[in-house]
């Protein structure tokens, strides 16, 4: 079961606050409950062209099993299908704008999801779940993860 | 000596750095929130306790290889230091537990022991410490609770005050006289105590000047039998293992202190930036802009002596002296700046509407505690090489 998490490239410009915004923690958060409820590894995805390291080494530290970054390509539709056919996907979880027209252009179920834990959902896999509900309350970055994270390869991968 | 630097780098690291943040979002959503209820209601944070134990805080020194988070000594100030911004208590709360308890442990324990306490300390149960009775403070060697070997168990009786996390601990490391015919440290040893033993019992909570929501109590012990697989080292190492690793806990309550100090500087900032007088900003007037700079730089210098000293601790360099001037000259510092900073803020500063008169009565404990500044001193005059007898 391949859970991916497709974030945004960012980079926060006040640098003593995190990268991932607090609407995409609860996006990674929906996908660590999934894996956590069905098994498989959750693997973070960035598309496009602003840097994505440190999003993607937050991420470690919250407890994604892999990363991806795929960069130096404009981030639209087309190139996180892409992406997404190239690593593999049983659900994609977001909260990227972008997610219904991906599910269009795969073909593939969208769900607009906006509970605050999973409950059940009923779809055929693979799907799209968008979440883009700010009142999911993310779990923290995780102690051993942060001193864990840099040490993680984070793949990079080309179209 | 060791005056001369072999090594500067004064960047953090990209870990240290991303620890940071993960501390201050921790510190700013679970903490602050609280901090100034837990002080009117001196009230121990259960449920921040908790959350230390879901995100690892609880097992932040101890090696991946053990369970542990595998952190070190500079993440670790760091993250007292976000914390203290946030409630200075609760940063002491977490020091308590891994410097004391899961520290020693992993340090001098056998491997018996740490199979079945560190699993304990790292998921659910709070580890404490206590040396000081109400004979021996700095004098550690003056502690009278007995430990008497009888077979495969030891009797103890006796009383220990300002017991570290005393009513909520349940794992303490507990020092006891095994063999009162020697006056020095040798007669002195080290137990793992479980509150659960019969015959402890857990005495009255100190009320304090500040730091209302940790818990310092006392330990009373009627004829507790501790069992001889729970005595840490040998017979006689006890003041050697309450004493190993001090430079640790100086540089966290160093951590403490900067926190503090910095959080009194930033409220500062933010009343003179919005309050007026005399129709023109508290910033506009240049006694304050100055007063201002001096505290941040005091502030800077201290954390300056304080990650250094956390370095050469990772980096296994002996700093007793560069501890003892961390923890010394930061638990000054901070105690200057919440004096400053109520004195900014005037009349307002010194009511409960504003942090800082908390942050005022939290700083002094941190002079006294860890080794009080006079003993720091006594460390720093040892390694300056003076003559002292003719």
């Amino acid at each position: 079961m391949n859970i991916v998490s497709y974030m945004k490239p960012y980079v926060n410009e006040d640098q003593m606050g995190t990268n991932i915004d607090e609407v995409e923690k609860g996006s990674i958060e929906i996908a660590l409950q999934l894996k956590e409820a069905l098994g498989g590894e959750v693997i973070a995805l960035t598309v496009g062209e602003k840097p994505a390291e440190e999003i993607l080494r937050e991420a470690f530290a919250m407890g994604v099993d892999q990363a991806v970054m795929i960069e130096e390509i404009e981030e639209n539709e087309d190139n996180v299908a892409k992406a997404l056919k190239k690593i593999g996907y049983d659900v994609v979880v977001s909260s990227s704008e972008l997610g219904k027209t991906v599910a269009e252009k795969l073909n593939i179920p969208y769900i607009e999801y906006n509970e605050e834990v999973i409950k059940e959902i009923n779809s055929k896999l693979p799907c799209v779940l968008s979440t883009t509900a700010t009142k999911i309350k993310a779990r923290y970055m995780q102690i051993s993860g942060v001193f864990s994270a840099y040490e993680k390869i984070i793949k990079q991968e080309q179209l | 000596m060791h005056r001369e630097e072999s090594r500067v780098d004064f960047q953090l690291s990209k870990t240290h750095n991303l620890l940071r943040k993960m501390v201050r979002d921790f510190a700013r959503k679970e903490v602050k929130p609280i901090a100034a209820e837990i002080d009117q209601q001196e009230r121990y944070p259960v449920e921040t306790l908790a959350k230390f134990f879901a995100n690892g805080f609880m097992s932040f020194y101890l090696p991946r290889e053990l369970g542990g988070a595998g952190g070190d000594t500079l993440g670790y100030l760091i993250t007292i230091e976000e914390l203290a911004k946030a409630c200075p208590p609760t940063g002491g709360i977490l020091s308590g537990h891994n410097e004391a308890a899961v520290a020693t442990i992993c340090r001098c324990g056998t491997k018996e022991q740490k199979e079945k306490y560190l699993p304990q300390l790292i998921t659910n149960r709070l580890g404490g410490f206590t040396l000081t009775e109400p004979t021996a403070g700095s004098d550690a060697n003056g502690i009278q609770t007995r430990a008497e070997l009888k077979g495969d168990y030891y009797l103890v009786n006796g009383t220990k005050c300002f017991v570290t996390n005393g009513g909520h601990a349940e794992l303490f490391i507990f020092m006891a006289v095994t063999d009162p015919t020697i006056k020095g440290g040798k007669g002195k040893s080290a137990f793992i105590l479980d509150k659960n033993f019969p015959g402890v019992t857990v005495g009255k909570e100190e009320k304090m000047m500040g730091f209302h929501a940790a818990s310092i109590c006392e330990l009373r012990l009627n004829n507790v039998k501790i069992p001889k697989e729970n005595l840490l080292g040998n017979e006689g190492d006890g003041l050697n293992i309450a004493l190993g690793g001090l430079e640790g806990g100086r540089v966290i309550v160093a951590g403490e202190a900067l926190g503090l100090a910095q959080s009194c500087i930033d409220e500062a900032i933010a009343f003179v930036n919005s309050k007026k007088l005399n129709g023109k900003k508290l910033a506009s007037y240049q006694h304050i802009q100055f007063k201002l700079a001096e505290m941040q730089t005091q502030v800077d210098a201290a954390r300056l002596l304080a990650y250094k000293a956390a370095s050469m601790i990772d980096h296994k360099i002996p700093c007793a002296l560069e501890a003892s001037e961390a923890k010394y000259f930061a638990t000054k510092t901070a105690n200057d700046i919440a004096s400053d900073a109520v004195q900014l803020i005037g009349q307002y500063g010194y009511t409960a509407q504003y942090p800082v008169e908390r942050y005022m009565r939290d700083a002094k404990i941190m002079e006294i505690y860890e080794g009080t500044n006079q003993i720091q001193r006594m460390v720093i005059s040892r390694a300056l090489g003076l003559k002292t007898k003719d």
